[in-house]
């Protein structure tokens, strides 16, 4: 297979800060509205019986963030519905690229299931994370990643990303089945979350 | 706003997903509605005779939106539920089931259906449309190598579904009544181009021919009969002869209809409170000085987005420079503009050779281009189109100069021009 690039995240040291989401907006100075990276907050759980007091209910509940963009997927579904061909996968690196001249902004991108692509109305044409493209070779980490203060994101080769984190999935609640669009995701999971698929050192 | 009203779309293909999303969009804060007849979320239809007859692609990849998208903005769906009969003064729609539903207002994003030819053998097993998911699922059933399929059409989806079997080894006859491949809407040149790829690929044309009926034996197609008096061996046959407005809906609750629901230059039908976008309507263009009647993608999410902003109270128009696409082997064409009234075709390129370009000039504006796997000249194109953008042919037709050399008169919208 050839090489394909593609972000970790430790959800279990995001605390959902965003402050991965503002340095990429501010490096691509994107309007409003406009969010190449975007971070979902996630909460579950509800009021149950409570095993030591019987009778009593207590909320057992909790939360946890995921930061996510563009997982420049193996089959990205945003490609196949680009009718312009304007959207290509890098033979290189698998970066998932928005051709901006050729793109017509019909949106039909927004077919991606994690939301990726975004529609630049001043521009009139999609827009989407590209791994910070422009530092390749620099030794520079993208934004998102060099901005985290947990130190939650990582960036680069998947096959490294995943000797690295043995335990991380490739999807978790809330995000779609994983087998759709095969995301170059790589999440370890917080301590509350379910997994989803099978974890990625499993393929 | 609006936050008590109820907007019924009626409808499951691009024009009602979009549309659901732009009326979020201006601000739509109350219920909205989507009722499909089929089970599938709003999911995209040109992979279905492409790719998806060569390969199996669950539905699941092929959403316009996911599930997330409709639930994270309050759209409700209903699917699986075809709309019987709207009843205008209650404004109520009744669906299968006894189930009725009040509306405020309401878009009708009906679509099409492919046209049956009126010739015996059409109900035999093994004649096959391409519409819905279902049709691609049985049609790819059925293709396996050395199968002898009969395409009955020489349009986009004919010629799409020709290129996908071809390439899997199925033994593939287009039979077309004009003299020419995509006559409707491609020049001559382009044709040719196009029907000597698809010789190459080994797919037999059969032109300016007529089906006659479907002959089978044991209830199952095994022949084309032509009125030239041919007669054409198939194990399948698909009808790619074209698609038909659906608006029997609207027709039968007393809407003005024309060959197509009938809407003004916001999408609004003949009733106040009801709107109509998409394959099913026939509209007046702003552009065309016309009423006209579209069948594509562009079209349908250009109508969904002004029916959106005349469902708010905003006025926009539908105005915008229409586009098709039609994706055969590794060649993609483009198609920008209409090319009606034009009195002079310019090629530019190597008509022999992907690259070249199609211009249909009025005087020396531009009305339509199309190109193959040429994707910047036809974003410049469109660009000149909507500027109403003059060129000098003799310039244009020179493939060695820079394309933008050909501009007599400066487009007004300078802006638009400079991001080439």
């Amino acid at each position: 297979m050839s090489k394909q690039v593609g972000f970790y995240l430790d959800a279990e040291a995001c605390n959902g800060c965003s402050v991965c989401l503002v340095a990429c907006k501010d490096k691509y100075d994107n309007p409003i509205g406009v969010n190449f990276r975007k971070v979902i907050h996630h909460t579950m759980g509800g009021w149950e019986q409570d095993a030591d007091n019987p009778g009593f209910l207590a909320p057992k509940i909790s939360s946890y963030s995921l930061s996510m963009a563009c997982n420049h997927c193996e089959t990205p579904v945003c490609l196949e519905a680009c009718p312009v061909g304007a959207i290509s996968k890098r033979e290189e690196d698998g970066r998932v690229l928005i051709d901006e001249n050729t793109c017509v902004g019909c949106r039909l991108c927004q077919c991606c299931p994690y939301d990726a692509p975004q529609f630049n109305e001043s521009l009139g044409v999609m827009t989407m994370c590209d791994g910070c493209v422009d530092l390749e070779g620099t030794g520079e980490e993208q934004a998102c990643v060099a901005a985290c203060p947990q130190r939650a994101l990582e960036f680069g080769d998947m096959e490294e990303l995943r000797a690295k984190h043995g335990n991380a999935v490739q999807s978790v609640e809330p995000l779609v089945d994983p087998q759709i669009t095969q995301p170059s995701l790589l999440v370890t999971p917080h301590r509350n979350s379910k997994p989803m698929g099978g974890s990625a050192n499993e393929q | 706003m609006n936050s008590n009203e109820t907007y019924v779309l009626v409808g499951g293909g691009y024009a009602a997903s979009r549309a659901a999303d732009c009326l979020r969009l201006e601000g739509f804060e109350g219920r909205i509605l989507i009722i499909s007849e089929e089970e599938h979320l709003p999911y995209s239809r040109p992979p279905l005779c492409k790719k998806g007859l060569l390969e199996e692609i669950g539905i699941e990849r092929l959403p316009l939106r996911h599930a997330d998208f409709y639930a994270r903005n309050n759209i409700e769906l209903m699917l699986g539920k075809p709309v019987k009969t709207v009843d205008r003064t209650a404004r109520r729609v009744k669906l299968a089931g006894e189930i009725s539903i009040d509306y405020d207002k309401m878009l009708l994003a009906t679509g099409g259906r492919p046209r049956r030819l009126p010739i015996p053998g059409g109900d035999l097993k093994g004649v096959h449309v391409i519409r819905n998911y279902e049709d691609m699922t049985d049609l790819r059933s059925e293709l396996k190598p050395g199968a002898r399929l009969v395409i009955i059409g020489a349009g986009y989806i004919g010629l799409e579904s020709a290129a996908a079997a071809t390439s899997m080894g199925v033994d593939v006859t287009v039979v077309e009544l004009s003299t020419r491949l995509m006559s409707r809407v491609v020049a001559p040149v382009t044709s040719e181009f196009f029907a000597r790829k698809h010789l190459d690929h080994g797919v037999k044309l059969m032109l300016h021919r007529t089906a006659q009926s479907f002959e089978g034996k044991d209830g199952r197609v095994v022949s084309v009969r032509l009125q030239e008096g041919e007669k054409v061996s198939a194990d399948l046959v698909l009808v790619a002869a074209g698609n038909v407005p659906e608006f029997r809906l609207a027709a039968d609750a007393g809407l003005e209809c024309e060959g197509g629901i009938v809407v003004d230059d916001r999408c609004r039908t003949s009733d106040p409170l009801i709107f109509a976008a998409g394959d099913c309507t026939r509209h007046p263009s702003v552009r065309y000085g016309r009423r006209i009647q579209l069948e594509s993608v562009d079209n349908a999410l250009e109508q969904a987005r002004v029916a959106a902003a005349a469902m708010c109270g905003r006025r926009d128009r539908h105005a915008h420079v229409p586009w098709f696409w039609s994706d055969q082997y590794d060649l993609k064409l483009q198609v920008v503009g209409l090319s009606d009234g034009f009195d002079e075709i310019v090629v530019r390129g190597d008509p022999d050779q992907p690259g070249f370009s199609v211009w249909y000039l009025r005087g020396q504006e531009v009305l339509c281009m199309e190109t193959v796997n040429n994707p910047l000249e036809f974003m410049q194109a469109g660009r000149w189109i909507g500027a109403h953008a003059k060129v000098d042919a003799r310039i244009l037709r020179d493939a060695t100069t820079h394309l933008d050399d050909a501009v007599i008169n400066k487009p007004r919208h300078e802006s638009v021009l400079a991001r080439v």
